[in-house]
């Protein structure tokens, strides 16, 4: 019997430091926990900056890995930094840096790169090995040239080679969230698909209880013919539903979980009451790629954003607003010409759904002028020019002839700065093991 | 009865940068079997204009999945919605 335990569902929100207690008392194998994500957006691989910041990181892992090294196990991160190029693993160091000196901590760590370079990648898309994902659009050289930061999501080879190394603390790179949690029992001998299939669900932490929370511990044990999941908050349970439902969560496929290194089959997988609080689950395949493939994200810097925040309450103005929106970004293109991007977003009206809005009751609108160029300077102009010629617009049938919005800031213009955009999302068809490289640190 | 009365969970969510996946679980077998018979795949295609959504009963557990390709990726300059959190919206008030 194997023992893992998922501190949380993301590093640096804030762990349930009782929970974490209890099932470090109670005997665990290894920790584990995942540190970023692509899901805020694109920004955070673009710029190299981590999401969480020095002081949430550092206050979800000083404690946990102080402990983890007082029993002597394993405490494995992946997507250090969020994003996990190399920018992001040097900051996420920092901070380990930190708590071992801080601390007088001794122990090894095994670094996992996974930041490719472009030269690599334009190679590979030369050579045919870089498909679409899904139907999302070719990658083209422009897009890789374009690209601050290429990562691949590693599998599980390197996470298994740096146990084997003996390292105390592994420090992944870009990873997928379930290869985090299966190097370890795959090290130890545990069959593949009871593996796999905790690893996917574990990966979140509590988010798979009831109550959810991707804030609290969960703790999963390893049989020879079934895995075990329990949370040791005596608060939540694990119940058959909460852990099936959650293997839905963020997946395309229900049935189909695609990794680096193989792909889970979920059809027959079982989900039974073991007891008050945990679930038993069996039944899942596994089944092993020969060649492992790598799905590899990208981002590009698009410019820089200024933007400008104002309210319509007119009744008539707010029912002929289209029309004047149409004229001022005309007027704006005619003045500037085309080397600026303008969104009008109108909150209240279809900011969030778009062309898909249905509901057409409205009194107010929160508009807000975004405007992303090249140069910051220049964005910030285009947004003040456009601003004003909002507030000033001479609409047919005005007699509110004071100013048409309300703006609740001074100045309106807000510059947010840097803007990125994702450049890839795909699939590579070659072993990329190799350019994973593996940095070992001792303090 | 609707949709929003029928599901206890109704939810989109981005799977990966460039896809958007709703999850319908449903109260009750009752529920479910009711639902599914008008909510099939030619339902989700029309409502989201999109000719290859991708269709999934879980039985198992009273579901339904749907995944399909955004316009837009995640983030990108015209995106109204990061997470992909709100594709549901349409779907609560649908009669079932």
């Amino acid at each position: 019997m194997l023992k893992a335990l998922s501190l949380m569902g993301q590093l640096g929100y804030g762990y349930n430091r009782d929970s974490f207690i209890k099932a470090m008392n109670e005997g665990v194998d290894f920790i584990g926990v995942d540190a970023g994500s692509i899901d805020s957006g694109p920004y955070f691989l673009g710029s190299g900056n981590m999401k969480a910041n020095y002081d949430a990181t550092r206050s979800d892992l000083e404690f946990p890995l102080i402990s983890a090294i007082a029993k002597n196990i394993p405490f494995i991160i992946g997507s250090a930094g969020y994003a996990g190029s190399d920018e992001h693993l040097s900051k996420f160091m920092e901070i380990v840096e930190d708590i071992a000196k801080d601390n007088g901590l001794h122990f090894k760590v095994a670094i996992i790169h996974s930041e490719l370079d472009r030269d690599t990648v334009l190679n590979l898309l030369r050579r045919g090995k870089i498909k679409n994902y899904e139907g999302n659009p070719t990658l083209t050289e422009k897009e890789i040239n374009n690209s601050t930061h290429i990562v691949a999501q590693i599998g599980v080879e390197r996470f298994i080679e740096a146990l084997e190394k003996g390292a105390d603390l592994v420090v992944g790179g870009r990873a997928t969230d379930a290869s985090i949690y299966a190097a370890y029992p795959l090290l130890k001998g545990c069959d593949p698909a009871l593996v796999w299939h905790m690893a996917k669900i574990i990966e979140c932490g509590a988010l798979c209880a009831k109550p959810a929370s991707p804030s609290d511990a969960l703790l999963g044990w390893i049989d020879y013919d079934a895995f075990y999941l329990k949370p040791p908050n005596e608060f939540r349970k694990c119940t058959a539903d909460s852990a099936m439902a959650h293997t839905l969560y963020e997946n395309a496929n229900p049935f189909v979980i695609k990794e680096p290194d193989g792909t889970l089959f979920l059809e027959d997988a079982r989900y039974e009451q073991f007891d008050e609080r945990t679930v038993k689950v069996y039944g899942a395949k596994w089944k092993e790629r020969r060649k492992p493939t790598f799905k590899i994200e990208g981002a590009k810097h698009s410019g820089f954003r200024t933007i400008a925040i104002m309210g319509v309450r007119n009744p008539y103005m707010i029912t002929v607003l289209d029309d004047i929106l149409n004229d001022v970004r005309q007027q704006a293109e005619n003045r500037f010409g085309k080397g600026f991007v303008l969104n009008f977003r109108q909150y209240g009206k279809n900011g969030v759904l778009g062309s898909m809005e249905f509901d057409s009751n409205l009194h107010e609108i929160g508009l807000i002028v975004d405007v992303v160029a090249d140069e910051r300077a220049f964005a910030h102009k285009v947004c003040s020019v456009v601003k004003s010629t909002l507030q000033h617009y001479d609409y047919r049938g005005r007699i509110a002839t004071g100013a048409n919005v309300a703006f609740p800031y001074s100045p309106a213009e807000i510059d947010v700065g840097e803007v990125y955009e994702f450049s890839m999302y795909h699939i590579v068809e070659e072993n990329l093991n190799n350019y994973f490289r593996l940095e070992e640190i001792e303090f | 009865m609707k949709l929003k009365e029928a599901a206890k969970v109704l939810r989109s969510k981005n799977a990966g940068v460039w896809h958007i996946t709703i999850d319908i679980i449903f109260k009750n077998k009752e529920f479910y079997e009711r639902a599914k018979v008008k909510l099939n795949k030619d339902f989700f295609c029309k409502l989201f204009e999109n000719d290859r959504v991708y269709y999934f009963k879980c039985n198992a557990i009273n579901t339904l999945k749907v995944s399909f390709l955004r316009d837009s990726a995640a983030g990108s300059l015209s995106d109204t919605d990061c997470l992909g959190a709100n594709f549901y919206i349409p779907l609560l008030d649908v009669e079932i």
